[in-house]
């Protein structure tokens, strides 16, 4: 038994996933309101890419989500329209290893950036199927998250760059907060 | 440019375990009632090679 997750749901997502291993980018789906997920496999682990407005993870009381985004963030309060992105192991089988790194090594280490562009493709899909989107954001947990983000978020600047999106740079990451992008177009 | 001495704050690791548990449920609650759907039926997937290989 998967941690809260159905083989069967995962056979839906993951429909078209190569068995051998790959970087795969599946299609975005409407989960609820202001929630969608992105299903990616690298080798042949699967990923669920989350995306969801920060007003959710509080019961959508906004002004409390704003109090504490602009807590985590030295005063920063994410636009209205935005996408906090979380992404988890689809096929842990316990909370255990669902966000740990150990349970899911890659072959090399190398791998890592081209884990990472796989992450900004499967943002950079859900936002050109959502255009309304202004912002999407990363909140690193631990040092190690902050470390992949870091190296993920200064790789793809270019990458994010042609696709009409910047760094939000007024987040001081130092400081606790998000890595984040927003849009210079629309 | 960030620093990596960030330590794990057990608070924010048991509220992003609530959260994913949150994610999922929905997830899985959204398949059981046929509402998930594809934003956009006509999209496609994209598979690329693995460009390190394992040593």
């Amino acid at each position: 038994m998967l941690w809260y997750i159905s083989e069967e749901l995962l056979s839906v997502l993951f429909a078209e996933a190569p068995t051998e291993p790959a970087a795969w980018r599946g299609i975005p789906f409407e989960v609820g309101a202001d929630v969608e997920v992105v299903p990616i496999q690298f080798l042949t682990t699967r990923y669920l890419v989350f995306f969801t407005n920060i007003v959710r993870e509080f019961d959508g009381d906004v002004a409390f989500a704003q109090q504490m985004a602009a807590t985590w963030a030295g005063g920063f309060i994410p636009a209205e329209r935005h996408r906090l992105v979380k992404f988890l192991r689809a096929d842990a089988a316990d909370q255990n290893t669902i966000f740990d790194p150990t349970a899911w090594k890659l072959e090399d280490p190398r791998q890592i950036f081209q884990f990472g562009r796989l992450l900004i493709s499967a943002i950079l899909v859900h936002a050109e199927q959502l255009p309304a989107i202004q912002q999407y954001l990363f909140k690193p947990e631990d040092a190690r998250l902050e470390k992949f983000y870091s190296r993920t978020f200064l790789r793809n600047r270019s990458t994010c760059a042609e696709a009409g999106f910047t760094p939000i740079l007024e987040i001081d990451v130092d400081e606790g907060g998000f890595y984040g992008y927003q849009r210079t177009t629309n | 440019m960030a620093t990596n001495e960030r330590r794990i704050d057990p608070s924010l690791a048991a509220a992003k375990l609530v959260s994913a548990r949150r994610l999922v449920t929905q997830l899985e609650a959204a398949h059981r009632a046929g509402t998930l759907k594809p934003i956009n039926p006509n999209a496609k997937p994209v598979t690329m090679a693995i460009r390190v290989k394992a040593a």
